[in-house]
């Protein structure tokens, strides 16, 4: 299955919340969504799961526009938005009950599919609990199985990992990596952008409705990277001084810093060069237990990209 | 056992998901069975102390209609006082959070959603009558009351709460502001109180007639008892068919305004009106030819046309795809497609033909027993001059609404907004004369003058003054002939448009490589604004909405194809693909026909003078400037703004006129009439017929845009 989004726009009078924005995921894939707030990403998302017409462009689920056939698309979408359940006196099994119903799936059917997803979640033991006596990560699950009770091929998540702790986070990661080694295209937006760097194939970044990046995660970073000094991380079992002093010396190095017990040096050259300077440190008999080169993170390329200008 | 168990299955999955949630919901709150608690203990001391302060002598004579008065009067209270507000409440934490959200990614309908809170709470109201029941049948036991009169009377107070239950989810459906919906609610228990009233004075009236002389007697024949209960059966039924308006009208408003979502309005209402109508002659001709069913049916119709009229003008001017691909293919079945389908045109036709349908119908009664319903003749209530008066100053307000709407407040009045421009306008129409008038200190009240046209509904009497309704005629015209254009541009647009079946072409540079081959790009994405380009020479032919003429002018700028997105929607075509070209003479528009998978394909396009490929490319090149890049781009505007400038001093001039003329009437200093109506007439018809003139002939405005850095320039 295949997600297309193709030149989609989105104006609220002059607001233009989505402007021109195309890209495209497959099924088993995790895609992360990132932006700024007021980026146009929760409308970008409802634009997806058929709750909002785009002013134009259209996206399409395996074919399907979401657009012009919206009933076909809901089949094969299913929702977690960035607000929690709110049914006031109504249990779990109830809330599930009454989605697998709206959904039309027929009993005994229906008994089977929400406690394999109470089962899934973790939700066996809180089936008969009220929604409102339930934590924020919890809740949190009833969503995730409320999307799932129509076993969908896709998934989008506005914001699933908002307010929870570090353990529901973890919690959350692994059943996503779950869902997509099942076949599920899942697209997820979230601030937390070291843990989307963790689960996602690839991303989008967006800011005022426009893409800045998209591509995989690794592509992203390398295209940030494109044209800058590698930074190596050098850690050696003598005095840091030595080295700095010895590395502000050498060829191809165009700066030098201490950070800690180790130290970090902008190289102007390629992976040979590298090879290069590690060889001739040896030679210089630096006892290295530690080169590596240092990675941009996701949090660093969103800040180095975006502006954090709203509309 | 198991065919039992089989049964229970089936009716579990047949069963309307929202009902079963909303019962849960209300078995599981508390709100309910204390309601239920209450109403319980309320209906025990009642009876008790009937009982106890009842005489022996009363006793025997039978207090049971006095017991079941009373119960019954408890019973419309709680229930009206409870239901509805029940009903409201679950469906505006639907509709005001975000579960409406979760509602709308399922299967789920919105009517069903609307009919499952109206039948949990039907339901609940059956619950409350059945507790009721042990009472109702103790008063039986106590003699004064028959058992028919029950039944009618709870028949009755069931309708009546549901329709009051439904009342309250039509409000409840309402996507207004705070302050909005706090009026609405205000608003709602003024109408439980006036409904509970009713009920209240309809058991006494049951209670009193008795009910099986009374059913007896509309068996037998109208004469015996004046007829009541043939009015009950109307009413009943007027009830139900009231209850189906709010159904469908809360149902559309839970839909998402992307579907056709006056569609099942416009039908349900349009059979409403009809059998309506066919009731109201049942009842004519029932009751000798009576004309007051009749009229009944016109006033209902009056009184719901300006309604319609408000909803049809906030409506969008141009369908989204997916009611686009719900237009009939048929052109016989598109014409009355057109007048239901979501959009304003539509709803605005649709509204003048039921009412201009109505005038019909009334007329050829009113021609047929003579009761002066039409002509105006009759001394009884006048609902001709209500039906005038309401539709017209209905129609002009709305249709002067939408014309400022489309012109001078583009930009500032969203569609959905229209109707409180319309209101707005009413307000100050009504408010303005009285004040010039106060200020030029001349006696208003004498006055019956066509400078008080804009006071809205304020002749009701045909014959007091027929110049007004004469002038708000013309008024009408004048603002439909100022819509015209965006009318028979809404018309000619109603067409099927196929679905899309995802990305075919996804080469985009194949796009952005500056047109080095000959192609010709087919619009096929159905959210589309036409486009045509041929790229070796850089022309174009882009129709685009007004608001977005500025966005396409800055993408031609950047030298970027304009709407790229058709590259992946559509498919690129190679220009021998083109059939050929037809240039109408009358027209300024040339058709170009390509063979589209077979078969041929037309596509259109304006510009003068082309009948063949050759020519139109040659033409197109000449002029298209190569060396700019400059590109040809075709631009109508609804009204231009000379001529709606010369068009409001015409009107500022002729209204100025006509009040100087009341001034100096007014003051003694004129002392014969000058005609000045027929003066007003005539020259708004010239205006109307300058303008006409001046779409009809001049040719619509053509625009250069540059894609190199440089000015536009006006052609």
């Amino acid at each position: 299955m295949k997600v297309e989004v193709v030149h989609l726009k989105r104006y609220f009078g002059a607001t233009r919340a989505v402007d021109d924005v195309s890209f495209s995921f497959e099924s088993g894939q995790i895609f992360g969504f990132v932006g700024p707030n007021g980026a146009g990403k929760t409308t970008t998302m409802r634009i997806l799961a058929t709750l909002d017409e785009p002013t134009f462009g259209n996206a399409y689920i395996n074919g399907r526009s979401v657009v012009e056939e919206p009933e076909e698309a809901r089949r094969m979408i299913g929702f977690m938005p960035d607000h929690l359940p709110t049914h006031s006196d109504m249990s779990v099994r109830e809330y599930l009950d009454f989605f697998a119903r709206a959904y039309g799936i027929k009993s005994p059917r229906r008994r089977r599919v929400i406690e394999s997803i109470e089962e899934f979640t973790g939700l066996e033991r809180l089936r008969d609990k009220m929604l409102v006596a339930l934590s924020k990560g919890m809740k949190q699950r009833v969503s995730l199985a409320r999307a799932l009770v129509h076993d969908p091929p896709m998934l989008i998540m506005d914001e699933p990992a908002a307010g929870l702790d570090p353990r529901a986070r973890v919690e959350l990661r692994e059943l996503l990596k779950v869902l997509a080694d099942q076949g599920k295209a899942i697209f997820i937006s979230s601030h937390i952008l070291t843990e989307l760097a963790e689960i996602c194939d690839g991303a989008v970044i967006i800011e005022r409705g426009r893409i800045l990046r998209a591509g995989t995660i690794t592509g992203i970073m390398e295209s940030l990277s494109e044209g800058k000094h590698r930074t190596m991380m050098i850690r050696t079992l003598g005095d840091p001084e030595d080295l700095h002093r010895q590395l502000l010396q050498m060829a191809h190095v165009a700066d030098a810093r201490i950070s800690g017990l180790n130290v970090e040096a902008d190289i102007d050259g390629d992976e040979e060069t590298c090879c290069d300077l590690l060889a001739e440190l040896l030679r210089l008999e630096f006892r290295i237990i530690e080169f590596h080169q240092q990675q941009a993170d996701l949090e660093q390329v969103f800040m180095d990209v975006t502006t954090g200008e709203v509309q | 056992m198991k065919l039992f168990s089989n049964i229970w299955t089936r009716l579990d999955d047949a069963m309307n998901p929202v009902v079963i949630k909303e019962l849960r919901q209300a078995v599981a709150g508390k709100f309910v069975t204390s309601v239920i608690a209450i109403f319980l203990v309320v209906e025990m001391f009642v009876i008790g102390v009937h009982l106890f302060d009842a005489s022996p002598d009363r006793l025997h004579a039978g207090i049971g209609g006095n017991v079941f008065f009373v119960l019954q009067t408890i019973l419309i209270g709680s229930c009206l006082l409870f239901l509805p507000a029940f009903a409201a409440l679950r469906m505006h934490s639907e509709r005001g959070g975000v579960n409406i959200d979760l509602f709308y990614i399922t299967t789920v309908s919105a009517w069903k959603i609307v009919w499952g809170k109206f039948l949990s709470a039907f339901v609940i109201a059956v619950l409350i009558f059945a507790v009721c029941t042990p009472f109702v049948s103790l008063s039986f036991l106590l003699r004064g009351i028959d058992l028919p009169t029950i039944l009618t009377v709870t028949l009755f107070n069931l309708v009546g709460i549901g329709g009051a239950v439904m009342l309250a989810i039509f409000l409840a459906a309402l996507s207004t502001n705070r302050v909005i919906k706090s009026l609405l609610f205000l608003g709602g228990i003024v109408a439980m109180i006036i409904i509970g009233g009713w009920m209240v004075a309809l058991i006494q009236a049951v209670q009193f007639r008795g009910a099986f002389v009374a059913i007896a007697s509309m068996i037998v024949g109208p004469g015996a008892i004046g007829n009541i209960w043939l009015q009950f059966a109307g009413m009943l039924f007027f009830i139900i068919m009231f209850m189906g308006v709010m159904f469908m009208v809360a149902s559309a408003l839970l839909t998402p305004p992307s579907s056709n979502r006056a569609y099942p309005v416009r039908i349900y209402m349009t059979v409403a009106w009809f059998v309506l109508f066919l009731m109201a002659l049942c009842m004519s001709v029932n009751a000798n030819f009576t004309m007051f069913p009749v009229q009944v049916w016109a006033v209902i119709t009056t009184i719901m046309f300006p309604f319609v009229m408000f909803s049809a003008i906030c409506e969008r001017d141009r369908l989204g795809p997916r009611v686009r691909h719900e237009i009939p293919r048929s052109r016989l079945a598109r014409i009355p497609a057109f007048l239901f389908y979501s959009g304003s045109t539509g709803g605005i036709l649709w509204a003048c033909m039921i009412v201009g349908l109505t005038w019909l119908m009334a007329l050829k009664w009113d021609q047929m027993f003579g009761s002066g319903l039409v002509s105006g003749t009759s001394s009884d209530f006048g609902p001709a001059s209500v039906m005038r008066t309401f539709t017209l100053y209905t129609l002009v307000y709305c249709l002067s609404a939408l014309v400022l709407r489309k012109t001078l407040f583009k930009r500032i009045v969203v569609p959905e907004l229209t109707w409180a421009l319309a209101l707005l306008m009413m307000l100050l129409g009504t408010a303005f004369p009285y004040i010039l008038a106060l200020l030029m200190k001349v006696n208003y009240i004498d006055i019956h003058s066509p400078f008080y046209a804009t006071v809205a509904f304020r002749e009701l009497d045909w014959n007091a003054d027929s110049t007004i309704i004469w002038l708000l005629v013309i008024w009408a015209g004048v603002a439909g002939a100022f819509l015209a254009p965006s009318f028979v541009e809404s018309m000619a647009r109603f067409r099927r448009t196929p679905r899309s079946r995802g990305p075919v072409v996804t080469d985009e540079h194949e796009v952005n490589r500056q047109y080095q081959n000959l192609k010709v790009f087919q619009d096929s994405n159905p959210s589309n604004r036409t486009m045509f380009g041929v790229a070796d020479d850089q022309i174009f032919y882009v129709e685009l909405w007004d608001d977005q003429w500025e966005e396409a002018g800055q993408t031609i700028q950047t030298g970027q194809l304009p709407y790229p997105a058709y590259t992946h929607a559509g498919r690129l075509l190679r220009a021998s693909e083109i059939l050929y070209v037809h240039a109408p003479k009358r027209r300024r528009t040339i058709s170009i026909t390509w063979n589209h998978g077979g078969r041929p394909s037309t596509f259109k396009i304006v510009a003068p003078d082309v009948k063949t490929r050759d020519q139109f490319v040659t033409l197109v090149s000449e002029r298209v400037e190569l060396s700019d890049g400059k590109i040809l781009v075709s631009l109508t505007r609804l009204v231009s703004w000379p001529i709606a400038i010369a068009a409001a001093a015409l009107l500022i001039a002729t209204f100025s006129y006509l009040g100087l003329e009341i001034y100096l009437k007014n003051t003694g200093r004129l002392l014969t009439d000058s005609g000045s109506v027929w003066q007003f007439m005539t020259l708004v018809i010239i205006g109307a017929a300058v303008w006409l003139g001046w779409r009809l002939w001049v040719p619509p405005k053509r625009r250069v845009l540059q894609t190199a850095a440089g000015q536009a320039a006006d052609h």
